[in-house]
Order: C-alpha cells, then sequence, then structure tokens
C-alpha cells in the first residue's frame, strides 16, 4: 500500500516536472581555464605529527609498501613502494630521507632475486640512490630491529638470515654497501648508543656489537642467559633510552637491559600484570611503544594463555616505567595488533589491526579516537611515527 | 646410498622401539632432538645446504678426532645454544658422530659435565676456528698418504 | 610474515561484531571452501597424474580444517586448500628443504609425533584455509623452532610463500 502511494507521488512530480516552466538562465561566471596536471610536493622534513605505515600485501607479497598520513588531518600524503616480504621503512634522523630495504624478482614472484636499499626524499618520494645488499635480507614476519639505522644517521643495518646470520652494512652518506659482517647464534640489532647494538642469541643471551668509524661490525661483551627456555624474550622489544631497552617475554616479565658502553647490565625487572591478572599477556606483531618526553610505556595486552603471543591486544596498558607502575588501562574499540606514539611533547597515539586497512589516531590519554584512516591497503603491519629529531625542528 | 627425506629407515637401523630402554630408545631420543632442533637446517640426512649449512656426512667424525675439534662440535653456536639439557646434548652428539661417522678410532662418548663446560663458552665467530680445523684435516691427509 | 596472520584471523572471526570488508570476504571463503571441498576434491585427484599424498587411514579429522591435529603449530595457508595436501606441495611450487620441526598429539592414539612444517615455494601466498596456530612456537632469534620465519628461503625458485604442510617424521614419544 505503501509502495503504491509512494510510486504515484513519483509520478505525480514527473508530470510537474514535465509540466514546469523553462529553467533559469544560468549566472554569468566565467568559462573553467585550462589545467594543467601537476606532482605534489611534500615538506621537506616530516612533521611531528606525520606517521608511516607500512603494508605487506600479504595475498600479494611481491607489492609491499608504506602509506604517510598526516595524522593531524587523517590526509593520505603518499606512497612508498616496499617490494616483496616488506618490512618497513627507515627515515633518516633529520627526518628527510626514507631508506626503503626491498627484496625483488626479475619476474615478479620468481626469477633473480636482487635485494637492494632505495633512498626516498621526503618531499617528492621518488626513487632516488639504490645501493644493491647482499640478496640474503631475512624474510619474515616484520620487525623493525632487522632494518635499523645508527643514531647520526650514518650506517644502516639490514640482518640476514639465509639460515646462516649476518648483518650487512650500508653507509647512507656515500650511498654504498659497507660489508656483510657474521654473526652466528644471534640476530636483530636493537641500537644503543650512537654506534653500538644488542643483539638476541638462541640460548636467551645478548650479544653486544658495535661499529667502527669506516662501518665494520665488531662483536663485544656477552652475557649469560637471560631469560628462560620456557619464557623467552619477545623480538620485539622497545627502546626506551639512548642505550636501554625494555623487553618482554611472552608471559609478560619485563626486563630493562642497558647496552651504554658496550657493557650489559639488567637494570630493573617487573611484570606487566598484577598475581591477580596472570591470563593477561602482551601480544600482536608491534605490542610495545614508548613515549620518552612523559616515561610511558603502552603495551597491547590480551586474555590468552601460552602460544597466544601474536594474538591482537584488547586493552592497551600504560605504564610509568621508572616506577615500573600501571597508570592506566585503555579499553580498545576493536583489537589491536600493533601500536606506536608519536615523539613530540603532545602526542598522538597509533593503533591498527592487521587486516582492516584502518589506522586509529586516539588522544593517549584516554585512548579516545580522535580520527580513523580507513582504506589502508590490506595487511598493515608496522606503525612508524616520525623520527625524534624531526619531531624537534620540524614544523 | 642417500637416504630418503624422511628418516624411517633410522627405525630399522637401530630397531627403534620407543617405549624400551637401554641403546634403542638412547637412539631414538637422540633422533627426535635431532628431528627438532637440529634437522630443519641439517637436513634428516645431515646434508645441509651447499653454500649456507655445511655437508655433515663423512665429516663430523674427522673433526672429533682432530685437537680443539671435539671441543668445536660442541661450541658452534647451533648446539650450544639449543634449548636442549647437557645431557641431551651429550646423548646426540654420541649419536651423531657415529652416525654421520667416520667413527674415530678410541673415541670416547661426550658427558653432560663436557657438555656444561663447552657450551659456557660457545663460538661467537666459529668461521675462523672451522678454517684452522679444516687446514689440519687437510694436512692429516697429507701425512696419511 | 604470512605468520602474523593470527590477527588476520582474529579478525575474521570477529567479523560479525563488524562490517570489514576482508572480514566478509573471510566468512565467505570459509563457507566456499566447506561447499567446495567435498565435490571438487575427488574428481581432482582421480585425475591426477600424481595425486596428493592422502592423510593415513588411522588417522580422524579433517586435513582441510585448521584444526586438524597435525596443524598445531602451523601459521600459513593449508597446502590441503591450495592443490596439495598435509605432505604433499601443490602443483609447480618446490619444497623448502630446510625448515622448522615441532611436535603434535595425535589424539586417536594419543601418541606426540614429530611434524616438519615444510613450505611449498615459488608462487605468491595460495590464499587459502589461513591457519595459525603457534602452540610452542619461539621468536625469530631461536629459529629452529620459530614459524616466523619464511623458510622458503632454502629453495632454488625463491622466497615466495605459497601454503604450509605438515609432514608425520615419526613417533616423538
Amino acid at each position: 500500500m505503501k509502495t503504491l502511494l509512494a510510486l504515484s507521488l513519483l509520478a505525480l512530480g514527473a508530470s510537474q516536472a514535465m509540466a514546469a516552466p523553462p529553467k533559469p538562465a544560468p549566472p554569468k561566471l566565467a568559462p573553467l581555464k585550462p589545467e594543467e596536471l601537476t606532482t605534489v610536493e611534500l615538506k621537506e622534513q616530516m612533521p611531528p605529527h606525520w606517521v608511516l605505515v607500512n603494508d605487506i600485501s600479504f595475498l600479494h607479497i611481491a607489492d609491499g609498501r608504506a602509506y604517510l598520513i598526516d595524522a593531524d588531518s587523517g590526509h593520505f600524503l603518499g606512497t612508498i613502494p616496499g617490494g616483496m616480504s616488506h618490512t618497513g621503512v627507515a627515515v633518516s634522523p633529520d627526518g628527510r630521507t626514507a631508506m626503503v630495504p626491498g627484496t625483488y624478482y626479475s619476474r615478479g614472484s620468481r626469477g633473480k632475486r636482487t635485494d637492494v636499499v632505495t633512498f626516498y626524499k621526503i618531499s617528492d618520494l621518488m626513487p632516488g640512490d639504490e645501493v644493491e645488499i647482499p640478496a640474503k635480507r631475512i624474510q619474515s614476519l616484520p620487525l623493525p630491529s632487522t632494518i635499523p639505522l645508527t643514531d647520526d644517521g650514518r650506517f644502516l643495518l639490514v640482518y640476514n638470515f639465509t639460515p646462516e646470520q649476518s648483518v650487512s652494512v650500508v653507509d647512507a652518506q656515500a650511498r654504498k654497501l659497507v660489508g656483510e659482517f657474521p654473526t652466528p647464534g644471534c640476530g636483530l640489532m636493537h641500537m644503543t648508543g650512537s654506534r653500538g647494538f644488542l643483539m638476541q642469541c638462541a640460548d636467551g643471551s645478548l650479544q653486544a656489537a658495535a661499529l667502527d668509524a669506516n662501518g665494520a661490525v665488531h662483536l663485544g661483551a656477552t652475557t649469560k642467559p637471560l631469560f628462560t627456555a620456557d619464557d623467552p624474550a619477545s623480538d620485539k622489544p622497545v627502546r626506551i633510552g639512548p642505550s636501554t631497552w625494555l623487553f618482554t617475554t611472552f608471559a609478560g616479565d619485563v626486563a630493562v637491559i642497558d647496552g651504554a658502553g658496550g657493557q650489559i647490565a639488567v637494570k630493573a625487572r617487573w611484570k606487566l600484570a598484577g598475581a591477580d591478572e596472570s591470563a593477561w599477556r602482551p601480544g600482536g606483531l608491534q605490542p610495545l611503544a614508548y613515549h620518552a618526553p612523559s616515561g610511558r610505556l603502552f603495551v597491547l595486552m590480551h586474555k590468552g594463555g601460552a602460544g597466544t603471543h601474536k594474538f591482537p591486544g584488547e586493552e592497551i596498558w600504560v605504564y610509568d616505567v621508572a616506577a615500573a607502575k600501571r597508570t592506566a588501562r585503555i579499553t580498545l574499540d576493536q583489537p589491536a595488533s600493533a601500536v606506536a606514539v608519536s615523539g613530540d611533547a603532545a602526542p598522538l597515539l597509533y593503533t591498527t589491526l592487521f587486516g582492516s586497512g584502518t589506522l586509529a589516531v586516539r588522544d593517549p590519554g584516554t585512548g579516545a579516537v580522535l580520527r580513523k584512516v580507513e582504506g589502508l591497503g590490506s595487511d598493515l603491519t608496522l606503525i612508524q611515527p616520525a623520527p625524534v629529531a624531526a619531531t624537534a625542528g620540524a614544523r | 646410498m642417500r637416504r630418503p627425506v624422511v628418516l624411517l629407515p633410522l627405525a630399522l637401523v637401530f630397531g627403534v622401539a620407543a617405549t624400551g630402554t637401554g641403546p634403542d630408545e638412547r637412539a631414538h631420543r637422540a633422533w627426535v632432538d635431532y628431528a627438532l632442533h637440529c634437522q630443519g637446517c641439517h637436513l634428516p640426512d645431515g646434508r645441509g645446504m651447499a653454500g649456507k649449512v655445511p655437508d655433515m656426512r663423512g665429516q663430523l667424525g674427522h673433526f672429533a678426532a682432530l685437537p680443539g675439534g671435539r671441543e668445536y662440535l660442541v661450541r658452534v653456536p647451533g648446539v650450544s645454544t639449543s634449548r636442549l639439557s647437557d645431557a641431551d646434548v651429550a646423548r646426540l652428539m654420541n649419536w651423531l658422530v657415529r652416525r654421520m661417522g667416520p667413527l674415530p678410532a678410541g673415541f670416547e662418548d661426550y658427558t653432560a659435565e663436557e657438555v656444561t663446560r663447552l657450551r659456557a663458552d660457545w663460538l661467537r665467530s666459529p668461521g675462523p676456528v672451522r678454517a684452522q680445523l679444516k687446514a689440519a684435516m687437510a694436512e692429516a691427509r697429507v701425512q696419511a698418504r | 610474515m604470512r605468520r602474523l596472520d593470527r590477527a588476520a584471523e582474529y579478525l575474521a572471526r570477529s567479523a560479525a561484531r563488524g562490517t570489514s570488508r576482508r572480514g566478509f570476504i573471510g566468512r565467505l571463503g570459509a563457507f566456499l571452501t566447506v561447499s567446495g571441498a567435498a565435490t571438487l576434491l575427488p574428481v581432482a585427484r582421480a585425475r591426477a597424474e600424481r595425486a596428493p599424498n592422502p592423510v593415513q587411514v588411522q588417522e580422524q579429522g579433517d586435513p582441510m580444517s585448521c584444526e586438524y591435529w597435525r596443524y598445531c603449530a602451523v601459521d600459513g595457508f593449508l597446502c590441503s586448500c591450495c592443490g596439495g595436501s598435509a605432505s604433499s606441495c601443490p602443483p609447480g611450487t618446490e619444497p623448502s628443504p630446510i625448515t622448522w620441526v615441532g611436535t603434535c598429539r595425535n589424539p586417536v592414539d594419543g601418541r606426540n609425533y614429530i611434524i616438519s612444517y615444510n613450505d611449498c615455494c615459488g608462487k605468491a601466498a595460495c590464499g587459502r584455509c589461513n591457519c595459525s596456530r603457534d602452540e610452542g612456537a619461539t621468536p625469530t632469534y631461536q629459529p629452529t623452532t620459530s614459524n616466523d620465519l619464511d623458510w622458503c628461503l632454502g629453495t632454488q625458485a625463491g622466497v615466495a610463500y605459497h601454503c604450509s604442510t605438515s609432514v608425520v617424521l615419526g613417533p616423538a614419544d
């Protein structure tokens, strides 16, 4: 009955339109001018609230990439291509240059393998210089400590696994390969000081190493196993100081470890969860974020037992690291597999869920969603805020 | 003869009885540990991958016979840093040296205590040690001629 | 990398709560897998010059389901859904010789078996029957028991990961 009424009204409208008087003449305006097609150029330096969001493009894995987002406006600024099994982008400390260690096959997903580091200016996102590196770059779940840059931006390190373990070093200033250095038994490079790093070894020990003035890697001090075989440290620690890293185990134990001067010392051990919260564990692809100016640690937490270290977080637990104390629990509207925080004094908190294509920009105090950037490819992995040094200078 | 990918012949060689004790049980446990902690890279028969993972077949015994070689076999990162206990490593190595061969004359079994001592100081740079041992091996071969 | 699918799986499972495109496709995909498997597979096998290895007669369960006992530490796409089987690579792909190895308990006889999680390689991800169970898996710096690594690094064809097998090597107890 209602439908019939609607149809008759439509018909009435149509007949009225036919009977309507002629349209008034369009206003007199200047005609549209012919246009010139241009290409956008960006700021030379990443401002504090620009953020790179990496997409491993899991089902089309030869086509990984990173999206550059202005988190203040939610605008999509541009794309940096990444190749096969894309990990992430190393951004120079001044926020002007992006370096992308990538793997490419001559026939797309097959053929001759070439690994290169490609340099992009942030201002034009155009592929520039390229340095070929040993075709041994680890193909794994993306880990930031497989592609770190020294604090001065001089050397880029790339972790290799063939299954022999080694580190390739690229001189980012001269834009050439320094060499490949074996690191048997140990993997990942967690940077300490200006030219040092810590590696994690299979027995739960740590290995110190340092680059000399030419970029050659020299192995240094070692430790006894610091973690047990039953509850290993995850390979996703977070840097909380120039030479200090905060490690979490699968079960949620915390170890704060300092590597200053090539000496390795455990500074503190505590637990993320209280005795009555033992069901809660850290998890995800990027479970930890640290905001240096406020000393706050953000951890993705979920309820689960052994073997759930990749589960996305249902909540974000916030800690005062110096006090080893939790200060807040944030319940998430949608689970998150990655968390990050901008490094400036008025920070933004970022989360994403693998498979969601959405970056959530949040208030770090309350976790409230300020805005969402949607439609970001398919398989978002690591979130990389603008570097801290860029944050200080750029506007 | 090359062994097939799946280590079934082993059961025939050692007459593996999963519930038994004694040599058969020890061999089975050693094989299980090898399968879980080694063969992912070294492959079921120890052939490894050229240029990436060394071929252990017909090699381990030569290493075990050299001064420093016996120690090297345990001090390499893959053995020392494994999640196996010291006693398990000893059992595995005693089985593996025999299996890869050639068994050196007068070979004495590794003990858990020996493994404890060796793996406490595992090799962070095994490459040069390995090169030295290979050179010594080549020299021994020349002298034997 | 493919090993991050726990998150994707989580999303697919909780898709009812959201409206994401991915979640919808995930559910649709699951439906198609179930309805297609029973009708198409026998035909394919009958015609094949070299059929996929079937699971062994004394096993129980559906080898195209992530819940199948052998997959207790798998993380990737099941080759059973990609033209292969739990112990066969799909046509035109190359098995990774090197891999990681774990144990799973067979509920039928209650015994633990050693399972080799060889990847099949040389074509990009199959994309079907995503399965992520991480029982006993360790971080990447403990590689012999890590499922976060692309084990296709051992192949000639290249590292492109296609799907995962779960080959029984023998009893572990």
